[in-house]
């Protein structure tokens, strides 16, 4: 099991940043797509979702990132 | 532990990652008598804590993890090999590794496809000629890289040959540096062209000179604190000259410092660069100090370029009597018969040994003008060859998803076929290094390429593709810098021609004798990604 890093945009031009556990790249991409559209873009289209890394799942495995000003 | 007195780092044990409390209870190195001990009975024989520990053994699961093959690295102190050394190393890969035979980017050699019944007769046939596998990955000192011509350079100060066999023996097996905060890097070297990569270990020795009692002495500067990964730092110097006979006592007592005052609580904060971060080279060199006893005070630094550990062609040697000849191992992949056969090769026409480099590329030194010319007509030699073409003679890349479960993309045969496709596209009489990575771990030291790119996989409408970002202007040596990321993701399809047009806009914009990455600063980023992003604009639309 892996935790993802994956980069989504979407139609509406918006550009997220979503982290989800998943065993493969495809599923990655699902959940990554799923989560998004639920909480940012329920009516818009995603138009290309990235993976960027894979971690193993382990305690203390995670990712940062800068927060806008 | 056999030291039964508290270590520093227990006295608060909230400070500790899980990893570390683990640490505390297991000694790494006692691994290899359990695989020895457990190997025959086969992979389900090993828990997953034991399998973590493998790589104090060297040994790493690879993809797809929990199928039982194994990744082995195996130190190769400074790069020097005998022909024999080299022949047990190809024999090895031959019946257990299918045949690959990879140089790494610190002088090693991996082998790939290990079983754990296989373990203990690869321990035992190194362990025959003189190699290890032992440390060569875990938090421990790893394999020391040094100077490929060591001894035989026209453009060393000092012969660091017997300075890396001192430091191998000091390190290597010693139960007082099992347990570091992490993985723990050492370079040394007398090249005046920084061929150790000073600046990306955590320890690195470079050529120095200081006048002592009135004579002109020859020693060593220290860096401590670099390492690339997701989070690259440059090393800093120290305040310190290091005569040679002082060199295992600073290495001694940097580790040492490394040991007791690293991170420990969590693993990707733990290298010796955030401590370095932290204390700064004054506060560091003053620790130093107090540890080891006083040292002279920096003399001069006698660095002078940075030739990135490039050596191919055919080279006079110290003395002017031999030759060297550098040859290419593209993205630093051979099969065990070409290994064994160079071997051959260097009994032949040479000493019997084979030097590996840092650019994952072989070296066959001591050649005598006589036999150069068959040397050079040997059949080996026409595709390993010493006179490469300018892109596939400069090309870099990690392990990728052939074996790494880390890789978001495949890297070794795509970093070859874009330098192939460029080296019959491009004209150029510079050299441009280029370096894939398969994810941000940056194995294949992205960050100090002319032009790195890191592979990630895009999903679109229509259909999944890996896709590169593209950074530029990255050197160590006296101007080090890494380099800088453009924005705009680039299908790998599309990678060969984008670099391309990249290279066309240096070839007129640059300055007579201008490398890769000094135009890339001076004309700045903003520059190239204006350009870039319309490069990529209309490669999209082509
Ligand atoms: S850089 Fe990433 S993909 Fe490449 S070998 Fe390292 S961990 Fe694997």
């Amino acid at each position: 099991m892996f935790l993802y890093h994956v980069e989504i945009s979407t139609t509406d031009e918006k550009n997220l940043v979503a982290v989800v556990i998943a065993d493969s790249d495809d599923a990655a991409f699902k959940y990554a797509q799923t989560l998004a559209k639920r909480q940012f873009s329920p009516s818009q289209e995603i138009k290309e979702s990235t993976i960027i890394e894979k971690k193993y799942l382990e305690k203390g495995r995670g990712y940062v990132f800068q927060t806008l000003e | 532990m056999a030291d039964q007195q508290q270590r520093p780092w227990e006295s608060d044990k909230s400070k500790l990652s899980a990893f570390e409390l683990t640490k505390l209870d297991r000694e790494g190195l006692s691994i290899i008598e359990t695989i020895r001990e457990r190997a025959s009975q086969g992979y389900s024989a090993f828990s997953e804590e034991d399998l973590v520990f493998f790589k104090w053994a060297g040994v790493y699961e690879q993809k797809p993890k929990g199928e039982g093959h194994f990744m082995m690295r195996v130190r190769i102190p400074g790069g020097i090999l005998t022909s024999e050394q080299t022949r047990a190393l190809a024999a090895i890969s031959r019946d257990y590794g299918r045949n690959v035979v990879d140089v790494t980017t610190r002088q090693a050699i991996q082998f790939h496809w290990l079983t754990t019944q296989s373990l203990p007769d690869i321990f035992d046939r190194l362990e025959q000629v003189g190699l290890f596998s032992y440390q060569a990955c875990g938090d421990v000192p790893r394999t020391i890289v040094g100077n490929p011509l060591s001894g035989i350079d026209p453009h060393e100060l000092i012969d660091t040959a017997p300075l890396v066999e001192q430091l191998e023996k000091h390190f290597l097996l010693n139960p007082e540096f099992d347990n570091l905060p992490r993985k723990y890097k050492i370079s040394i070297s007398g090249n005046i062209y920084n061929t150790g990569h000073a600046e990306i270990n955590d320890l690195a020795f470079t050529p120095a000179s200081k006048v002592i009692d009135g004579e002109e002495r020859i020693g060593f500067h220290v860096w401590v604190g670099g390492g690339l990964s997701a989070k690259p730092y440059l090393a800093k110097q120290l305040g310190i000259f290091v005569l040679p006979e002082d060199v295992v006592r600073v290495a001694d007592g940097v580790t040492k410092i490394f040991r007791d005052n690293g991170y420990r609580q969590k693993r990707h904060q733990a290298r010796l660069k955030f401590l370095m971060a932290d204390w700064g080279p004054e506060k560091f060199t003053e620790k130093l100090l107090e540890l080891i006893g006083s040292l002279p005070e920096q003399g001069k630094d006698r660095t002078d370029g940075w030739n990135a550990g490039y050596f191919t062609g055919v080279h006079k040697q110290k003395g002017d009597e031999l030759n060297y000849v550098g040859l290419l191992l593209p993205v630093g992949r051979l099969t065990a018969e070409d290994f064994a056969e160079l071997a051959d090769l260097t009994d032949r026409y040479g000493s019997g040994s084979v030097r590996t480099t840092n650019s994952q590329n072989i070296i066959l030194p001591n050649i005598p003008d006589e036999k150069l010319e068959s040397l050079l007509a040997e059949p080996l030699l026409q595709r390993l060859t010493p006179f490469p073409r300018t892109f596939v003679g400069y090309a870099v890349s990690c392990t990728g998803n052939e074996y790494c479960n880390l890789a978001i993309v495949e890297t070794k045969a795509r970093m070859l076929s874009i330098a192939t496709w460029l080296d019959e596209h491009v004209e150029l009489d510079t050299p441009v290094r280029l370096h894939m990575i398969g994810c941000p771990n940056s194995c294949g030291q992205q960050q100090i390429a002319d032009i790195g790119l890191q592979g990630s996989l895009v999903k679109t409408e229509s259909g999944t593709v890996d896709a590169f970002d593209f950074f530029v202007g990255g050197s160590l040596g006296p101007d080090a810098q890494f380099n800088s990321r453009l924005k705009g993701r680039v299908k790998a399809d599309r990678v060969a021609p984008v670099i391309a047009q990249l290279l066309e806009l240096y070839k007129k914009e640059r300055l007579a004798e201008e490398k890769f990455h000094q135009f890339a600063r001076r004309v700045g980023t903003p520059r190239i990604q204006e350009y870039f992003s319309d490069v990529i604009a209309s490669v999209s639309a082509s």
